[in-house]
């Protein structure tokens, strides 16, 4: 396709939560153990989570 | 002895399972909503093949919350016979009954064929009429089936002889030719620590009856049946084939 320079390339999932909670920190904490129960498999992927203030 | 065979919304081999424990084998089978909380007095728990909740997120992860899982963990947890069949098996490590995960097969294909697979352990309910390394016969049909799990986990699995079955060639050769999604050391079944909750992704019950092209399947629910006995307890630690072994 005429792309070069790509090294390299990988998939994931991207889910976004619009959460209500008294502190970022409480935002955070739910949406790590949401990903940690369901929306990710641990044993064979990792996560990250972004808190963005609305 | 009475089977449940559990139905989640996609579950399809949940028919096949039925047919082969009350038509071909014999027993009473009943199927359960995924929806309903209590397992009415089931001495045996199928899970099977097919794709609960579409396969969204991750095969087997949704359908690891249904209501009548809560009743299935604890089931297991006393000592209750489980047999996880394909979409079976990635519920069972979805919810942590058995460790490891399911990646994409090698081939990233969906992959329907006929397999061969060896019998590991015969000290489990599904499998005591089985002489160890006798070889199935039976299809598998799956997409994500290369079965994973961390080094650490596997020696631990290994250790406490929990993987049950292996690919293998019609010889029973573990050759990697044979291995038809890439699963570690060629797991193609594997059994909890305590040998109640057996899972695999071949799948036994469409292999019940030899116009099917084979009925070696049969004998996982052989096994159960008389591993339960006539008072439907598990004789726990009497499941080595000696007794069986000349009836297979």
């Amino acid at each position: 396709m005429g792309y070069n320079g790509i090294q390299d390339v990988r998939q994931g999932k991207y889910f976004e939560l619009d959460i209500e909670a008294s502190s970022l920190d409480q935002v955070r904490a739910m949406a790590a153990e949401v990903a940690d129960k369901l929306l990710a498999n641990t044993v064979i992927e990792s996560f990250r989570v972004e808190v963005d203030p609305l | 002895v009475k089977f449940a065979v559990i139905v989640f919304p996609g579950s399809n081999c949940d028919h096949d399972a039925h047919h082969a424990i009350s038509k071909v084998l014999g027993a009473q089978a009943e199927f359960v909503w995924h929806k309903n909380k209590e397992l009415n007095k089931a001495d045996v728990v199928i899970l099977p093949g097919g794709f609960s909740y579409g396969d969204y997120l991750r095969t087997g992860a949704i359908a690891g919350f249904s209501p009548i899982m809560t009743s299935v963990i604890k089931f297991a947890k006393r000592g209750g016979p489980v047999l996880g069949i394909c979409n079976g098996f990635q519920i069972l490590l979805e919810v942590g009954l058995l460790e490891g995960a399911m990646l994409r097969n090698r081939s990233v294909k969906f992959q329907c064929e006929q397999v061969h697979i060896r019998v590991e352990q015969v000290d489990t309910p599904f499998t005591c009429r089985v002489k160890p390394g006798h070889i199935l016969k039976m299809p598998i049909a799956h997409g994500e089936g290369n079965y994973y799990a961390t080094p650490a986990v596997l020696s631990e699995l290994e250790a406490n002889r929990q993987i049950v079955f292996r690919y293998c060639d019609a010889d029973g050769q573990v050759v990697d030719t044979k291995n038809p999604n890439g699963s570690v050391n060629a797991i193609a079944g594997l059994c909890n620590p305590n040998r109640n909750v057996v899972a695999l992704m071949p799948h036994p019950e469409r292999a019940c009856e030899s116009m099917l092209g084979s009925a070696d399947g049969l004998v996982l629910f052989e096994s159960v049946v008389m591993a339960l006995g006539r008072d439907g307890m598990l004789k726990t630690g009497q499941w080595i084939n000696k007794h069986f072994s000349s009836m297979v």
